[in-house]
């Protein structure tokens, strides 16, 4: 749960900055400290130096793509939930990516309005 | 040489040659035997003629004699003439003349006389052959005083020779005659005509077309060779079929083959392109609803901004299924019952007739064999045409679906029909209706995608749709799938 002193950080790793922007700005509106990444290093980097509740990865990326980064985190934080995201990804990804332990997969173009709830929903699921 | 020359001359010249030879010497051995009775009749009347004249001498009464001998020329069949000399060759008595052969026989009558033995010899020509006995006339003490010449004339029998040799040719012409016509007549009918439709069909089947079959009314040889043609026409016929259905087959694969290869072309474009348009999209629409979120209601620019956001979902909605049609698909065809398909779905299907305000009829007969599909795809084509159907018999009409068995050349399977009681569909776009991105609905509600999403699946799995519809009567889309072979209905 959402507690006020503390707001769940959710790291959204995207290379292309205006998605970025559109996510953060949604997810800091509903309480979430949002942290960005613009590639799969980056991310990694981020969700090894601070503490990270969720993590919103996108599958088309420059250099370490998006199913790279969700391999490394299933074996580094296999407890971190992360919510794939692909634009007209299709079947193969879906089921790609939760062979490597995606806990949702949302396809672009999304409203965002279901990211946030998907964020809310796996944050609910992972708290002990 | 024809045939039927060939086999007249060969069943005709066996039996002129031995008739006609039989008859000629038949006819020669007769003229002999009957020659030989002549004369041995003459010789036996020449005796007797003898004996008369002999004791006529010895109580001589000439008057009388000759009177007789004139009777015996008049009366015997077998004496035509009676001659007598005396020592010198003098003709003491002549019964009648015989022109052309009254020459006197010097040489025989001399000897005759001289041996006292008899002789007979033949003389003259022509009409006037004759066979001429010539005996001796003793007087009582024994001397010969003089001859005596019976003669008989042979030309009646040379002349009954001559007809009986033109009774055979004449015989013989008519045989050849009457068996040339009978053999040609039989010829033809038995063999020629038959012959002639066997060639007939040989040139049909030749040219590629089929051979209208033979009669086997018949049970000798030709009958035999009539029924294999029919067989071998029937064998070539069902070969014929094979390699066209075959070369069909070969077509049709190649050009799948050209169409899958097109198709995962542009999969590999469409899907690209789609997700470089994707984050754009989504950054669009994203912002659109932030500001939306930030206007307070009853701001007339969220009217505006819905537009954004509607339009962007039309796009993402259209982008997708064309992705669907693109993508290659691997399909898991299995044994799919039909029923159980159906019986899951009506829970679905009813909820969406009903809301269309559609009554829906449905009637699978339990009965009906399992067909090869995939589950999925096929739920997706069934769900695709019964939503048009609903659309078109809205607001109050009624969709039937029917499932019956049927055959599709030698295949057999399931056809399963949609039939609504819309409006129907015009002739002139029928053939269109399969055609991608071709759409009747009101713009914004259909892609035009699904009626050929609906038929690369069903040629993925093997089947067949087409549409029968009258306009004014309604639309029936009809679905083919062939039997599962391996599973019980």
């Amino acid at each position: 749960m959402v507690s006020k002193d503390s707001p769940p950080s959710v790291l959204v790793i995207d290379d292309d900055p205006d998605m970025r922007q559109v996510l953060s700005d949604f997810l800091q509106r509903s309480g979430y400290r949002v942290v960005e990444a613009a590639n799969g290093q980056e991310g990694i980097f981020a969700a090894e130096s601070e503490p990270i509740d969720a993590v919103i990865l996108d599958k088309e990326m420059p250099g370490m793509n998006g199913l790279d980064v969700l391999s490394f985190f299933r074996h580094r934080c296999p407890r971190l939930p992360v919510i794939f995201i692909t634009a007209f990804g299709g079947r193969d990804d879906e089921d790609e990516s939760r062979r490597r332990g995606a806990w949702l997969y949302i396809e672009k173009p999304f409203r965002v309005a279901t990211v946030v709830e998907a964020v809310q929903s796996v944050l609910e699921k992972a708290a002990p | 040489m024809g045939l039927r020359l060939r086999l007249i001359l060969v069943l005709m010249i066996p039996p002129i040659l031995v008739v006609g030879v039989y008859g000629l010497i038949r006819v020669r051995t007769g003229r002999g035997e009957l020659l030989a009775d002549t004369e041995r009749t003459v010789i036996l009347v020449a005796k007797a003629i003898q004996a008369g004249v002999e004791r006529g001498l010895r109580e001589p009464r000439d008057a009388d004699l000759q009177g007789m001998l004139a009777e015996v020329v008049k009366d015997q069949k077998q004496v035509d003439r009676i001659r007598i000399f005396d020592r010198s060759l003098d003709a003491l008595f002549v019964s009648n003349r015989l022109p052309g052969a009254d020459a006197v026989p010097a040489e025989v009558l001399r000897r005759v006389a001289e041996t006292g033995q008899p002789e007979g010899f033949s003389s003259g020509t022509g009409k006037q052959r004759l066979f001429s006995y010539v005996l001796p006339i003793r007087e009582s003490g024994g001397g010969v005083v003089g001859t005596m010449e019976v003669a008989h004339l042979v030309s009646p029998i040379d002349e009954r020779v001559r007809s009986a040799t033109w009774d055979i040719v004449v015989r013989l012409s008519l045989l050849v005659i009457s068996m040339t016509v009978l053999t040609g007549l039989v010829l033809q009918r038995e063999v020629l005509r038959p012959l002639s439709r066997l060639m007939e069909g040989i040139t049909h089947l030749g040219r590629g077309e089929s051979a209208t079959p033979l009669p086997v009314d018949r049970h000798d040889e030709l009958g035999r060779v009539a029924e294999a043609f029919n067989t071998m026409a029937a064998q070539l016929q069902t070969a014929r079929q094979d390699l066209l259905r075959e070369t069909e087959h070969t077509l049709d694969l190649e050009q799948q083959l050209r169409h899958s290869a097109t198709l995962a072309v542009a999969g590999r474009l469409a899907s690209g392109v789609a997700h470089e348009i994707g984050t754009p999209l989504n950054i669009i629409s994203g912002r659109a609803e932030f500001i939306l979120q930030n206007l307070p209601a009853g701001d007339t620019r969220r009217d505006e901004l819905n537009v954004i956001v509607g339009q962007i979902d039309r796009i993402t909605a259209m982008i997708r299924s064309l992705l669907d049609t693109v993508r290659p698909v691997k399909p898991e065809i299995r044994s799919v019952v039909l029923k159980d398909l159906i019986d899951r779905l009506l829970l679905l299907l009813e909820y969406a007739a009903r809301r269309h305000g559609v009554t829906l009829e449905v009637s699978i007969p339990s009965d009906l064999p399992a067909v090869r599909a995939d589950r999925n795809q096929l739920q997706q084509v069934l769900i695709n045409i019964l939503m048009n159907a609903f659309e078109a018999a809205r607001p109050t009409g009624r969709v039937q679906l029917s499932a019956r068995r049927a055959l599709r050349g030698t295949r057999a399977g399931v056809e399963i029909a949609v039939q609504d009681s819309g409006p129907g569909i015009p002739a002139a776009i029928q053939t269109r209706v399969f055609e991608p991105f071709f759409s009747t609905k009101p713009p914004g509600e259909g892609t035009g995608l699904g009626l050929p999403i609906c038929r690369d699946i069903l040629k993925g799995l093997g089947g067949e749709i087409s549409l029968q519809s009258e306009p004014g009567v309604g639309a029936t889309f009809v679905v083919w799938l062939a039997e599962d072979g391996a599973c019980e209905a």
